[in-house]
């Protein structure tokens, strides 16, 4: 009986969770980060998602939020020097999203990735995006009346404009990291930029205002070769892109008609890719299966002639093929496989791959033959079955 | 009447046993050797693991009434016999030091960051001291219970994770030579097999036996189907190059979790079973050590045998302290030098013992 009150006793003091325990009012709580890239030393950038005036009665959609910047020769280094002016210990177990400058991303990822990686109180699930034309920092200053953090606004408008336009694409750390340590394949990363004035944007007055003096924009696509940012793809690759690696979940294709556009929507699509050996000669295959429906028709088409419908699909086929091309080209000029060809080969033909692994993104895929098999199918036609031209 | 083990009681020891060593060693040292072919080495293993098992088995029919520090002192005869008992004990205690490191690490690295890891051990000792005062009725009580908590836990993890599994990520397959994936089965099999013979210091006629043979096989088949699919989703997950850059890949996996689309950042909760695991086998690791010293010196005061039971967990964790200086010092150590101080002791010796059995039996 002593010996049991002894051990109550002990695991009192022992298991009480006081020791080395921290106080959420002496955390700052990190939302989202941004690396630029300022006189060859990193700049990161924290925003603190707690400050002193989330504590006090704030209006509704006023800024929480502060930035703390630090800068060092390494990420270690910077966040250093941020702990240095923060008054408060930084966790950064709440990051939802790192946002990296195109010069940051130019000098290779591998280099700030390490860090966050060995972190153990971050927990690696985060989503990445490049800045394009603008400075990393910018895109966490601006504000929106919708979100309360410009962290939560960055995220939400890389969800949207993935699930409704299937331009971005929401890329986890983890996710990006495996990419770049397979072989035969290279990553791609979304990028934001800020329209407007970054100053004004990031003032908590221009949430009272009806126009909002500065927007992000979700961009095009940053294309890599292993960890380092070559360029940006346009619009059109993009699409292009994502039409060949599947991550198409909604779309519109416009097509000419009349001096005026007919409109659809993409549904659904599936895309598969294989790679066929024919003696030493090596062919990639691209099939797409889209289903479209149709979205708008500004012009004088009969849309119960299966005749013209079977025309209208074979303008998309060309439409999308276009994309592809585009898509296929731009990864060809600048030598890197985005597409995973390479991985095919290397996963499924793996005993071949050593011929190719040495030269693939250099040589074998800029010199790939691609074939694509496109596949549309219109499954409805909205709410109308005419074009309102036709009946007018 | 004189309250026995259930068979199932002694399974969830061997399921709780051979998961033990899962988070900290196995998952670490199998995937990278034999990367996105560590499923099989894991499928080998459990092929293979069934020849040890055998042979615990037959031992403990052995003289049912006797523990296996009893035994060996017949077999070898008396002074062989308590030297073949020390080497053993030796290699236990060293693994119970290694498995208290190894929790202590999991959680100074992962939850409590700033908490000193004496502080942690301390804790988990206290518990171990408790359940050392016990019988092993209720170790074994206890086991069961934090079985089907464990297994509750692990259920659910698999439901949250078996959505984001993509088998791409576990080819090509055999692209590694034949040599990794059976070395990655040995270890598999070094690590979380062979230390079963642990339980052969619970006396046969502690248990009841009905049908235990064939309950203990299916237990030890099914604690091997579960590290099976631990490692197959850890690998077609995360992929081989990421599943090997980190230190606890089970518990980052498990950060993957999300159930019902709201349920998410449970991996502190989730991963608690693997603390359960390690604290029991400490537990039976230092069970085993008492009952040698209580079985061998048998002369001595009571009291001072019973002193032994706060001794020893304490020298388990001053020992863990000063034992590895870092998780890279620990990776080498259970890496290369584990393997022959565990095959050449807890491999061998069963083995020896069972040829001893089998020809005093002709």
């Amino acid at each position: 009986m002593k010996t049991k009150i002894l051990f109550i006793i002990l695991a009192v003091f022992f298991i009480s969770g006081c020791s080395a325990y921290n106080e959420l009012d002496d955390l700052s709580i990190c939302t989202a980060m941004a690396i630029d890239l300022e006189d060859n030393n990193y700049k990161v950038t924290y925003m603190i998602a707690n400050s002193k005036k989330s504590n006090a009665s704030s209006k509704e959609g006023e800024a929480k939020t502060i930035l703390y910047d630090g800068i060092g020769k390494n990420l270690s280094e910077a966040i250093d020097n941020i702990a240095l002016i923060s008054p408060k210990a930084l966790y950064i177990g709440h990051l939802s999203i790192i946002v990296i400058s195109e010069e940051v991303a130019k000098k290779g990822m591998i280099n700030i990735m390490d860090y966050l990686l060995r972190n153990s109180q971050s927990r690696k699930k985060f989503d990445l995006v490049l800045s394009q034309n603008n400075k990393a920092r910018d895109t966490l200053q601006i504000l929106s009346p919708l979100e309360s953090f410009p962290s939560r606004n960055i995220l939400s408008n890389l969800k949207s404009s993935n699930l409704y336009q299937s331009i971005s694409l929401k890329v986890q750390y983890n996710d990006f990291l495996e990419v770049i340590l397979d072989k035969g394949i290279n990553p791609v990363l979304s990028s934001i930029s800020v329209i407007g004035d970054i100053e004004e944007g990031g003032k908590s007055d221009s949430l009272d205002q009806t126009v909002i003096p500065a927007n992000l924009i979700v961009n095009s696509l940053g294309i890599f070769k292993k960890d380092k940012l070559l360029k940006f793809s346009n619009f059109d690759e993009t699409i292009g892109i994502n039409f060949i690696n599947n991550k198409i979940k909604k779309s519109i294709i416009s097509i000419p008609c009349d001096n005026n556009y007919i409109v659809f929507e993409v549904i659904k699509s599936l895309t598969k890719k294989d790679i066929n050996f024919n003696k030493d000669k090596i062919t990639g295959k691209i099939s797409i299966n889209t289903s479209l429906s149709i979205g708008e028709v500004n012009c004088k088409i009969n849309l119960e002639d299966i005749k013209v419908v079977e025309d209208l699909k074979l303008k998309v086929k060309q439409k999308i093929e276009d994309l592809v091309d585009k898509a296929i080209k731009i990864a060809k000029d600048n030598q890197t496989d985005i597409f995973g060809f390479g991985s095919i080969i290397y996963k499924n033909y793996n005993n071949k791959w050593s011929k190719y692994e040495k030269n693939w993104d250099n040589f074998y895929f800029p010199n790939l033959n691609i074939l694509k098999n496109i596949n549309v199918k219109i499954i409805n036609s909205g709410s109308l079955k005419r074009s309102l031209k036709e009946v007018e | 009447m004189i309250e026995k083990i259930t068979s199932s009681q002694l399974g969830s020891i061997i399921y709780l046993m051979i998961l033990s060593n899962c988070i900290g060693t196995t998952t670490n040292t199998v995937l990278t050797i034999a990367r996105q072919d560590s499923w099989l080495s894991i499928i080998l293993a459990l092929i293979i693991g069934f020849i040890p098992l055998i042979i615990i088995l037959s031992i403990m029919n052995y003289k049912p009434e006797l523990n296996i520090i009893e035994k060996n002192q017949i077999l070898f005869g008396k002074i062989l016999g308590n030297i073949i008992n020390a080497i053993v004990v030796i290699t236990v205690f060293l693994l119970a030091i290694i498995a208290l490191w190894d929790l202590t690490n999991f959680i100074s690295s992962q939850y409590l960051y700033y908490t000193p890891p004496f502080l942690i051990g301390i804790c988990f000792i206290i518990t171990i001291i408790y359940l050392l005062y016990k019988d092993i009725i209720i170790i074994a009580r206890t086991c069961f219970i934090l079985f089907i908590i464990g297994f509750f836990l692990y259920f659910l993890g698999f439901f949250g994770l078996i959505w984001q599994i993509d088998l791409n990520r576990i080819k090509p397959f055999l692209e590694i030579s034949f040599t990794n994936i059976g070395y990655g089965a040995i270890l598999t099999i070094i690590y979380n097999i062979i230390p079963l013979y642990i339980i052969t210091i619970i006396p046969k006629s502690k248990i009841n036996y009905r049908r235990l043979n064939l309950s203990c096989l299916l237990w030890y088949f099914f604690s091997l189907m579960i590290l099976f699919i631990i490692v197959f989703l850890i690998e077609s997950i995360f992929g081989p190059n990421l599943a090997i850059l980190y230190q606890y890949s089970p518990f980052h996996l498990i950060k993957n979790i999300s159930l019902f689309g709201f349920i998410n950042r449970v991996e502190k909760t989730f991963s608690l079973r693997w603390i359960f695991y390690l604290v029991i086998f400490i537990t039976m690791c230092l069970y085993f050590i008492l009952e040698y010293f209580q079985t061998t010196f048998k002369k001595y005061p009571k009291k001072i045998l019973k002193s032994l039971i706060l001794i020893l967990p304490l020298l388990t964790l001053f020992f863990s302290e000063i034992i590895f200086q870092n998780n890279l010092d620990k990776e080498d150590f259970t890496m290369n030098y584990l393997p022959i101080i565990s095959i050449s002791t807890l491999g061998l010796v069963p083995f020896i013992t069972w040829i001893i059995i089998k020809l005093n039996k002709k």
